[in-house]
C-alpha cells in the first residue's frame, strides 16, 4: 500500500488500531467488564485526528480508500477517540524504530517491561 | 486427547501388532489418532460439548475462550489444545469445576499457574509477572552467544539494512532459525518487537551484515534474559480498575533501505499499565 503523507499513514494505522480494539474490547466483555466510555487510541499526529473527526482538507485527503474511514464511524458514535499524545510518550514508538537508549528504556518502562529482580523487590 | 470420529478410518498393522494369518487386514479407529487430520476437529468438538453441557457460553471472537456465570460468580477457561487455564471469583466454583473435568477427561491439576506454553508466571501480591528466561536461555545457547558482551539496546540507531546482493550470504536455515526463535518471545518481550520484524525481512536472502544485526540483538538479549511482563494488581493513573488503551504510531518512508523505502507501522494495546499486544 502506498500512502502519500505522514497524516495518511498514521490515519490508516489508527484504522488498523482501531479493528483490533472492537475484537479486543469484545473479549473483556464476555469476561464480564464492559468498558460504558470510548476507548483512547493515542496518536502522535494531531491532522490525523482532525481528519478523523471531519472530511478536513478535503483535496489532500480525499483519495484515502473509504475502508479506512470506518474509523470516522468508531469515533462518531464512541467507540473509540482518538486522542493527541507528544511523541515523547508515544509508546508505540518502540514497534516502529531504532531508539536512542534512553528513550528505549523509559518507553520499555512504559510497556510494563520490567526485571525479575525489580518485582521481587517491589513486593 | 483422543475426541470421537464420525468417518470409518483404517489403519495399517503397526509394528508389534500384526495379527498371524491375517496380515492383510487393517485395522478400523473407534477413536480419533494423535496426528490424524479429523483429530484436531474431533477434539475440538469433544471438549466444545463438555463446556455447552456445562453451561459455559463461549466467546464469540475468542472461541477458545469460555466463561460461566454461577450465582453472580465468573468463572473462566482458556484453552490451548489440550492445555487448559482456568480461574474464577470464588474458589468454591473453582474447586467444583476441576473435579468435574477430572471425572470426565483424565486430567492432571498442576496446581497454582507457574508455566503456560513456556511461559514462566510467577505471581505475587503485587501482581502477575510473566517472563520466557528459560526459553531466552535455550536461544543464546543455540546460538552459542551465552557467553557474549552485552548491549543496552537492542539495535543501534541510525542502522541501515538492505537487500544488497553484493553482500557474503551467510547460513540462511541459521538465520531463519534465530527469527523464527525470536518471533515467540516477543509474546513477553515487546521492546524486541521491531527488530525481529526488521530482520525477517532479509530472511529471504541474509547477509553477513543482517547475521550482525540479529547477534546484536541476541547480545542485548543477553544483558536482558530476566525481563518479562507485569501486570500490576489494582488501579491504574486515572484511577479506574481496568481500562483498555491504545497507541498507534506510524514511521512514514521511515525505512532507510534505499530500494525500500516503506513505512512501518506500529500498536501498543494496554490494559491498565501494561501492554498486551
Amino acid at each position: 500500500m502506498v500512502s502519500l503523507s505522514t497524516t495518511e499513514a498514521e490515519y490508516i494505522v489508527a484504522a488498523y488500531c482501531a479493528c483490533q480494539c472492537i475484537w479486543l474490547k469484545r473479549i473483556i466483555k464476555h469476561l464480564g467488564i464492559e468498558a460504558k466510555e470510548a476507548t483512547e487510541i493515542l496518536c502522535d499526529n494531531s491532522s490525523t485526528i482532525q481528519l478523523s473527526k471531519n472530511s478536513v482538507f478535503h483535496d489532500r485527503s480525499k483519495h484515502i480508500a473509504v475502508r479506512f474511514h470506518f474509523l470516522r464511524d468508531l469515533v462518531n458514535d464512541q467507540t473509540i477517540t482518538l486522542k493527541y499524545c507528544n511523541t515523547n510518550e508515544q509508546v508505540a514508538d518502540i514497534m516502529t524504530k531504532a531508539l536512542k537508549i534512553e528513550q528505549f528504556e523509559k518507553l520499555r518502562r512504559m510497556l510494563g517491561v520490567f526485571a525479575v529482580h525489580e518485582i521481587s523487590s517491589r513486593a | 486427547m483422543h475426541g470421537e470420529i464420525q468417518e470409518n478410518i483404517y489403519v495399517h498393522q503397526p509394528a508389534g501388532f500384526i495379527k498371524e494369518g491375517k496380515e492383510n487386514q487393517v485395522y478400523k479407529l473407534k477413536k480419533a489418532l494423535y496426528g490424524l487430520k479429523q483429530a484436531r476437529r474431533a477434539w475440538y468438538s469433544k471438549i466444545e460439548a463438555y463446556f455447552s453441557r456445562a453451561q459455559f457460553t463461549r466467546c464469540t471472537s475468542e472461541h477458545t475462550l469460555f466463561t460461566k456465570q454461577v450465582r453472580g460468580n465468573i468463572l473462566v477457561v482458556s484453552l490451548y489444545v489440550d492445555d487448559l487455564i482456568f480461574t474464577g471469583s470464588c474458589k468454591a466454583i473453582c474447586e467444583e469445576f476441576k473435579h468435574s473435568m477430572q471425572l470426565e477427561f483424565d486430567m492432571t491439576d498442576l496446581g497454582k499457574m507457574r508455566h503456560f506454553l513456556g511461559i514462566e508466571v510467577i505471581q505475587n501480591e503485587a501482581g502477575i509477572f510473566i517472563c520466557q528466561r528459560r526459553y531466552a536461555r535455550e536461544i543464546l545457547v543455540r546460538f552459542d552467544m551465552m557467553h557474549s558482551n552485552s548491549v543496552t539496546n537492542p539495535m543501534v540507531p541510525g542502522t541501515v539494512l538492505s537487500k544488497d546482493n553484493e553482500g557474503i550470504s551467510v547460513d540462511a536455515t541459521k538465520f531463519k532459525q534465530a527469527i523464527g526463535s525470536l518471533m515467540y518471545l516477543t509474546v513477553t518481550r515487546p521492546d524486541l518487537m521491531f527488530c525481529v520484524s526488521l530482520i525477517s525481512r532479509y530472511m529471504a536472502n541474509p547477509k553477513a551484515f543482517h547475521w550482525a544485526a540479529t547477534k546484536r540483538l541476541l547480545r542485548y538479549l543477553q544483558g536482558t534474559i530476566e525481563y518479562g511482563l507485569f501486570y500490576k494488581k489494582g488501579q491504574n493513573k486515572k484511577g479506574q480498575k481496568m481500562s483498555l488503551s491504545t497507541y498507534s504510531d506510524s514511521n512514514y518512508a521511515g525505512d532507510p533501505d534505499p530500494d525500500d523505502r516503506r513505512s512501518t507501522t506500529g500498536s501498543v494495546f494496554m490494559i491498565g499499565t501494561t501492554a498486551i499486544s
